[in-house]
Formats: structure tokens, sequence, C-alpha cells
């Protein structure tokens, strides 16, 4: 029982913390929620079943598996990338120098929009998430563990890997840091900023895209909404790590879905969700800086 | 020089990380002076008014303001003991009128709460209209009596100075802290301003200001303490401060020498 | 959007995000829509920015505003308040059963977003689990009146006091931080709250939600029809108005908007951020429970259904659409967000796009939203005459 908790935990954790990235990376450098990050996500879970049409369609699935396993991730990465940045484009950056509250009501609204564009577009019901794999399933000390399981998490932390490798090891990384740092120097010292934010959009986006092909597999359902609540989950994750620290993002994720995973199993799967939140509150009120998170925000104010 | 100081600080220190921004700082200021900070940039100058009023609690150290002790309090109840502020880079509510802006400083001096200002007897509407009054008399007094009813953010630069001067003089301070108030004013507003802090202390306000412009500072000041990494390097009449070896060196080779 | 790329090109691009979506032809209609939308935009834009046009556009913008204030100020006139209100007090009689009905739903959002407007327009804090309020006093008046046959009056009272003391405790752990913070725990609450009536069987008996509501009486009069209930709305919308104006122009008013504009300079002015957040906080929820009382005793039933998280978003957007701050700018959001659905009902699938879409380019075009605050946050006659009037606001 308690090894099978840490199982679940650990694959959902895993998810938590790919769109827990996206959070943060936007947050420090425009210090924005954006909202519409959970929908990115959302959407890339359905532009996973589009390409796994056409992939069936043309017979693909069949004969060259491990072709159809990068094209199921590799498009919908890019689309996400195209919507987070066409996102950043419409929504936020014609308000960059508006007052505190519009980008937030932007944010909500295309929120909303791409929800239900995705509802009229695709249907209101479950749709399902073809199975692709099947990869079977060993016991580790009592625990099960699927070899689907395994694949999550290990091509969870291949992306978070190359996340770590491009921010410490790429000129466009290092001008990603030094824009979440200043952004007034930054531009001062010639990093072009519009750009680093784009880039910054896009490999959240693309994060949150893996994620959400990831999630398609696991559960082999997928509606409109997921997004909201996933949102909701992968931001108390940023926040509990130490929201614009990006280690912090890994260790909320990991950490909030344990935490949950353990509430369920013991406690109550009804009130999961409601369990999620209380996290958030406790940390709101007595670390708001996160586990792993510097300077509290009440100094940036 | 026996008064009794309105304002004294002992062994402020405040920290940023590595960074000592204040160190031990020892700062009297006694009622009816105008005392003039000075000191290169970064030397802690606008780091002692967020200590002093609340925004930074210090690191060490002691403040107080007519013999109690100010630490720990909200900015708002600092206010509220009779120390108001104006801040270096123009704060004010720019979305609000002028009379606006000096009403809400005048908040802390009202009563009305929500449920009087739901039913406004006939006391919440004297209260209203004695603090019109009032807010209209310092707005004449810097200056912009004209000016009332425009958009904060639509005045001239060195009429929001004033506004923010007027705001913090609407609460009726004992102390008025006033943070680079000539920045960015031609030689003539810069005159004005003078005569205005002069008027200020004639009020019966204490002032303790920062400033760069030396003309502005020297001119006014009954006394100078000079900031340096921290640390009081020099205190003192203007003319005794000016020659002091130490504050020569500090300046040197900064723009304000 | 000028220099993004030509109409075509964004044509293109938008076809091309689509298409996962809409599949082929949905994508080239999307595409074409949107080069046609830019195109037509380029244009209207080039006309519009010629001189003769733009003044023209500014003139009747500003007649819009100023013949809004001339009414309003009108009413202060007691006869010709007196007429409008006849005005609407004939409206049950003048209209059907159903429109009556309409307009009564109308009021209880009018009511709705006036207390929303007092935390964001006033406040500047966002709150996007407005409807969690809602539900808690249309909840506590549901359980109150089938459990002990409390009475609507009690009840209406009790339903804001229990909103107020959620609010309170919500807003406490978010009071050091950043408003966005204050937007996710609100959005968090909302959902918990959702989830709570959904599963907490023995008490809200979950998804068939409680029926058997007490509709109002006064003395032996029993609120019934929906005109009934249209004048009750009617008068809880004219109290909300007058307490809502009242309180933005006073002290109160001004500390929310020193606060709106610069949260810590309005602390350093005195302003206790303390009070005046968990005061705009508590005043609008407050404001959602009686909402929520008067919704459950007009249907005599309330189910979780009608406290989904779209039901805060169509509040907000009343808000904002209205002009953020602006009381009258607020209720005529209200008004056109209930009729336009009736007026399009082939649309109600598409409406979360409509409204988000609108949102998002109120926010990028028009921030302030159709009317813009207005006047001083002060009260009437306090402001001595001979006051020079200056370039206005």
């Amino acid at each position: 029982m308690l090894t099978q908790q840490l199982v679940n935990g650990i694959v959902v954790g895993s998810v938590y913390a790919l769109i827990a990235l996206g959070y943060t990376l936007v947050y420090g450098i425009l210090q924005l929620i954006n909202f519409a990050h959970g929908e990115i996500y959302m959407m890339g879970a359905y532009v996973g079943i589009a390409v796994l049409g056409v992939l069936a369609a043309m017979g693909l699935t069949q004969q060259s598996l491990a072709l159809s396993i990068l094209l199921v991730f590799l498009v919908p990465m890019v689309y996400c990338a195209a919507y987070g940045v066409t996102l950043e484009r419409v929504a936020y950056r014609p308000l960059r120098q508006a007052p505190r509250l519009s980008p937030l009501i932007s944010a909500i609204g295309m929120s909303i929009f791409l929800q239900n564009y995705v509802q009229v577009a695709q249907g209101a019901r479950d749709k399902a998430f073809p199975n692709l794999l099947s990869l079977g399933s060993f016991e580790v000390m009592g625990a099960h563990v699927s070899g689907l399981q395994v694949f999550i998490l290990a091509a969870a932390l291949a992306m978070m890997a190359g996340l770590q490798l491009f921010i410490h090891r790429t000129r466009l990384g290092r001008a990603m840091r030094a824009t979440a740092q200043d952004r007034t120097m930054a531009a001062l010292v010639g990093v072009d900023v519009n750009r680093v934010i784009a880039v910054t959009f896009a490999i959240g986006s693309v994060l949150a895209a893996v994620a959400g092909v990831m999630v398609g597999m696991y559960y082999g359902l997928v509606n409109h909404y997921i997004g909201f609540v996933a949102g909701i989950k992968a931001f108390t994750a940023a926040v509990l790590g130490g929201i614009g620290n990006v280690t912090g993002a890994l260790v909320g994720g990991f950490l909030l879905a344990l935490l949950e995973s353990f509430w369920a199993g013991y406690v109550s799967a009804v009130y999961k969700d409601v369990f999620a939140f209380l996290v958030l509150v406790v940390v709101l009120i007595f670390r708001p800086e996160g586990i792993l998170g510097g300077s509290t925000e009440v100094d940036r104010a | 020089m026996s008064a009794a100081p309105l304002l004294e600080c002992r062994a402020l220190t405040r920290r940023f990380g590595g960074l000592v921004a204040l160190d031990a700082l020892h700062l009297e200021v006694r009622p009816a002076e105008v005392v003039g900070l000075i000191g290169p940039n970064g030397a802690g100058k606008t780091t002692a008014f967020n200590v002093v009023t609340g925004i930074h609690p210090p690191t060490a150290g002691e403040v107080s303001f007519e013999g109690r002790s100010v630490v720990g309090l909200r900015p708002s109840a600092v206010l509220q003991r009779g120390i108001a502020r104006t801040f270096q880079n123009i704060r004010l509510f720019r979305g609000m009128t002028a009379l606006e802006n000096a009403l809400v400083g005048r908040h802390a001096r009202l009563r009305t709460g929500p449920l009087g200002a739901i039913l406004r007897s006939r006391r919440v509407v004297e209260e209203e209209r004695a603090a019109v009054d009032f807010a209209m008399e310092l707005l004449r007094f810097t200056g912009i009596e004209r000016h009332a009813l425009a958009r904060a953010d639509s005045l001239s630069y060195g009429d929001q100075r004033r506004a923010e001067i007027a705001r913090a003089l609407a609460s009726e301070p004992r102390l008025l802290l006033l943070d680079e108030p000539a920045a960015g004013m031609n030689p003539r507003e810069k005159g004005v301003l003078n005569e205005l802090i002069l008027a200020i202390r004639d009020r019966g306000v204490t002032v303790l200001l920062i400033e760069h412009d030396m003309r502005v500072v020297m001119g006014i000041s009954d006394r100078v303490v000079v900031l340096d990494h921290g640390q009081k390097i020099a205190e003192g009449p203007p003319d005794a401060v000016r020659r002091d070896p130490r504050v020569l060196e500090a300046y040197l080779g900064s723009a304000h020498a | 959007m000028r220099s993004f790329a030509s109409a075509p090109l964004l044509g293109l691009w938008f076809a091309f995000l689509a298409l996962p979506f809409a599949g082929w032809r949905g994508a080239l209609w999307t595409g074409l829509a949107c080069a046609a939308l830019v195109a037509a935009a380029r244009t209207l834009g080039r006309v519009l920015r010629a001189e003769p046009v733009a003044r023209r556009l500014a003139m009747a913008q500003e007649a819009i505003g100023e013949s809004w204030e001339f009414m309003l100020r009108g009413t202060r006139d007691w006869r010709v308040a007196a007429l409008v209100l006849l005005g609407l007090v004939a409206f049950p009689w003048v209209l059907d059963r159903y429109k009556t009905d309409v307009l009564v739903v109308a009021g209880i959002y009018v009511m709705l977003s006036l207390g929303l407007n007092v935390v964001v327009g006033f406040a500047g804090l966002l709150d996007l689990g407005y409807v969690a309020f809602y539900a808690v006093g249309a909840y506590s008046y549901a359980l109150l009146s089938t459990w002990y046959g409390l009475s609507f009056w009690p009840g209406l009272l009790g339903g804001a006091a229990l909103a107020a003391v959620f609010g309170i405790l919500l807003g406490i752990p978010v009071l050091r931080l950043r408003g966005d913070y204050l937007a996710i725990v609100t959005l968090g609450f909302g959902e918990i709250i959702r989830i709570v009536l959904n599963n907490w069987d023995d008490v809200t008996r979950g998804p068939n939600g409680i029926l058997g509501i007490g509709r109002p009486h006064l003395g032996d009069f029993r609120f019934s029809q929906p005109m009934h209930f249209f004048y009750l709305v009617l008068a809880l919308c004219l109290i909300t108005m007058f307490i809502v104006g009242r309180l933005n122009r006073s002290r109160i008013g001004r500390a929310w908007a020193a606060m709106r504009e610069d949260e810590s300079a309005a602390e350093c002015m005195g302003v206790n951020l303390v009070h005046a957040k968990l005061l705009a906080f508590a005043f609008g929820a407050s404001w959602a429970g009686l909402g929520g009382v008067v919704f459950a005793a007009k249907q005599t039933f309330v189910s979780p259904e009608s406290f989904a998280f779209f039901e805060s978003v169509i509040i907000l957007c009343m808000v904002v659409l209205g002009g953020m701050g602006s009381v009258p700018g607020v209720v005529l959001g209200a008004l056109i967000l209930v009729a336009l659905p009736e007026a399009l009902r082939e649309l109600t699938l598409f409406r979360p796009m409509i409204l988000g879409g609108a949102m998002v380019l109120m926010m990028v075009m028009r921030p302030r939203g159709f009317l813009r605050e207005r006047g001083l946050r002060l009260a009437e006659g306090a402001l001595p005459p001979g006051v020079p009037r200056e370039e206005g606001r």
C-alpha cells in the first residue's frame, strides 16, 4: 500500500512538475501568473490525439512504433510552443505597461476562451486517448508498477534535464536568467527581452505539451476541462517549491503529488483536490517564499 | 541643542543579504530643526527613511520618536504617530486628483468608518468638509491650489513633488521626511522649494531631508548629517561639514562634489 | 499589432494553430476569418485614425459619458428620480412573466457585480472565486430554511454574515502577498466549495440539491410571482447602489482607490492595508451572500450546478466590461450580459468564448470599460464652492 502510493505519487508528480515549470519560468521573468497555462497542457493532450488519429489512418502506428511515439510527443510540443508564443503576443505583450490587474484579467479571459474553443471544436464529452504502448508491468516491493509509469518518469526526467542544460549552458538560457533577475538591466546590456519572453513561453508550453500527452496516455481519457484543475495543482506545486525557482518547481511538483497520493490513499479520495488547496494556503501563510525560494514577495512589492 | 530629540536612531543597522545598507547609525533630530541628510549614492539614506517609516524592519538597533519606540510598527502606524514622508521616485496616486491625494494623506486623522460612510450623518459630512478645507489649505500652502481637481499624473514634475508634500502634510506630522524633493526641478522651482521647506518648519513641523543639490541642503539646513556606506561620517552646521576632509574624501570622484 | 505580420500571413498562422482541433476545413475557415478580420480591422483603423473621424469618435465617446452623468445628476432631483422609479415599477405590468423573470435574474447579477466591483474595481483585488460566497449565502439559507424553517429576512442577514466570515478567513492568508496570489487562492476556494457541495451528501444532498426552500413573506403577503421578486430585487439593487456609491465617495473609498493605485505608498500615507483589504473582501463576500439568499428564495431549489467557476467569470466580466470602479458602468455591464444571451440564444455554446475574448479585447484596447470612473471620492456638498475646475479627469 505504502509503496503503491509512492509510485502513484511519483508518476503524477512528474506531470505536476512539468506544468509547474511553465508557471515558474513565466513568473520568474514577468511576475505574471499565466492562468491560461493549464489550457496549453490540455491542448497538448488533444493535439496528441489528433496526431494518433492521423498516424493510425496512415497505418504508421502498426509499422513503426518508435517513430509514432516520437511524433506523438514532437508534434504537440511544436504546436504548444506555437500556442504559447501566440498567447503571449496577443494577450500579454500589449499589457506589459498596464496596471497589474489587466494582464491577470486578460489571462483568465484567454483561459476561458481556449477551454470553450476546444469544447466547441472537439465536443464536450471525454475523448479516448488511443493506447499506443503496452509495456506490461512488474512488481516492486509489493507495488504494481507499469512500464508506462516508468516511461513517463523517464520522459519527464529527460525533459527536466534538458531544461537545466538549456538554462545553464546556452546563450539564450543565460539571457533568460539575466532577464529574470532584472529586466531593465538585461535590456540595457543588449538582451532582446521580447525574444527571451517569447522563448520562455515556448519552453513552458513545450513542457506542458509533454505533460498533456503523458496524462492522456496514462489515463486514456481527455476532456476540455483537465487544464483547469491541473493548472491550480501545478501552480500550488510552483508556490510550494518557491515560485520563480526552477528546482523549486520540481521539488514542489513531486512533493505535492506524494502528499496528495498519501492523502487520497489514507484519508479521503473525494477531497483530494481540497487537500492540494489546503497545502497552498498553509504554504502562503507560513512560508510564502516556498521551500527553496529566497527573497519574499513582500520586499519586492 | 538641549531639547529632547524628536527622532532618535541608536545603532540602527539594516542588512540586505550580505549588503550592509545601514551600519550602526546614530541620528538625532531635534524639534523645529531642518536637518539635511547627504551622502554619495548608495550611502543608505533612503534605507534610513524606509527603516524609520516601518517599510523595512531594522536588523538591529532602535528608532524612537518622541521618546517611544516605533520599531515593529506598520508604516500606517508610524504615520499615525506623526512621521510622514515623500518618495524619491514620486509615488502619487496617479489616477486620483491632487485634492484626493491630499485627502488620502488625511486618512489617519479622520474617523469615519464604513457604517458612518453609508449613513453619512451630519458629523461625517462635517468631518469631510473640514478635511477638504484642510486639504485645500495645504494645496494653497504648497502653491498648487489651482490644480486641486486635476489628475495627479497630469501635473508637471515640480507640481507633483509639491502635491506629495501636501499629501504628507495632510496627516499633520510632527516630523516630515523629504526624499530628494528638488530632484528634477529647475533653479526657479528650487528657490520656491527652499522657501516652502522653511515655511513648513515655521508651521512647527520638523524636517529631515535627503538632497543631492548642495545649494538646497546648505541653504536651509540647520544641521547636516553625512552618510557613507551606511555609516555617519560627519555631522554639524553646513559650513563645518562642507570643509570636513572626510566628507570631501567620500565625495571625491563622485558627481556631486 | 501592425508590426506583427500581414493579414494573409496571420490567417495562415491561425489556420495552422486551429488545424488539430478544427480539421482541414475548420482550419481553412479559421484562417480566412482571421485574415478577413485583421484586414478589416486595419482598414477600419486607418479610416478611424483619419482626423475628422477620430475627433468625432472621441466626441461621441465623451458625449455618452456626459449624457450618462447628466442622467445621474438628473436623478438627484426628486421629481426626475420619482419619474425614473415610476418607470421601473411599471416594468412588470408591461412585460410578460418570462421577461419579468429575466429582469429578476438581471437584478441579482447587478447586486453581485456591484459587490464584486468593490473588491476588483475599488480595491483592485482580483477575486476569481466570487461565486463561492454566492453559494455560501444560497446554501446557508437553503439549510436554515429547510431544517429550522428560518424565514427569509433573518436568512438574508445570516447568509450575508456567514459569507463575510468566509471572505475574511480566506483573505487573511494572502494579506501580505501580491494580488495574484489572492486570485489563485480565491479560484481554488471556488472549486473547493463546489466539491464540498457535491460530495457532502448528508448535508447538501450532493448533486441532487436542496428542494423546498421557503419563499419570503411580508406579514401575510407571500412572494410567489416573478413580479413580487422583481420589486424585491429592484429594492435591493437600489439599496446596493446607494451603499456602494456612498462607500466609494468617502474616506473608505479613497483608501481603497489609493491602495489600488500604489499599495505601499497608501500604507505609508496611513491606510492600514489589513483593514482596507479585509473590509473590501468581506463587503464583497457579504453582497454575494445576500444575492445567494435571494437566489435560493426565488428558485426554492439550489444545487451545486448553479455555482460553477464560469459564474464567477461571468460576474467578473460584467465588472470589467462595464468599467471597473464605475457603479453605473457595472450596472450597465450586468444588464448587457444578461440581456445578450437572451437575444442570441443560438450562440449559447459559444458564450464562454465570446466572454473570454471580450475580456482580452477589453483589456488590450480599452482597459477602462464602457464607462470610466468619474467624479470625486468625496461626499457631495463637501467641496467648497469656488474650487477651480480644471482639465477634468
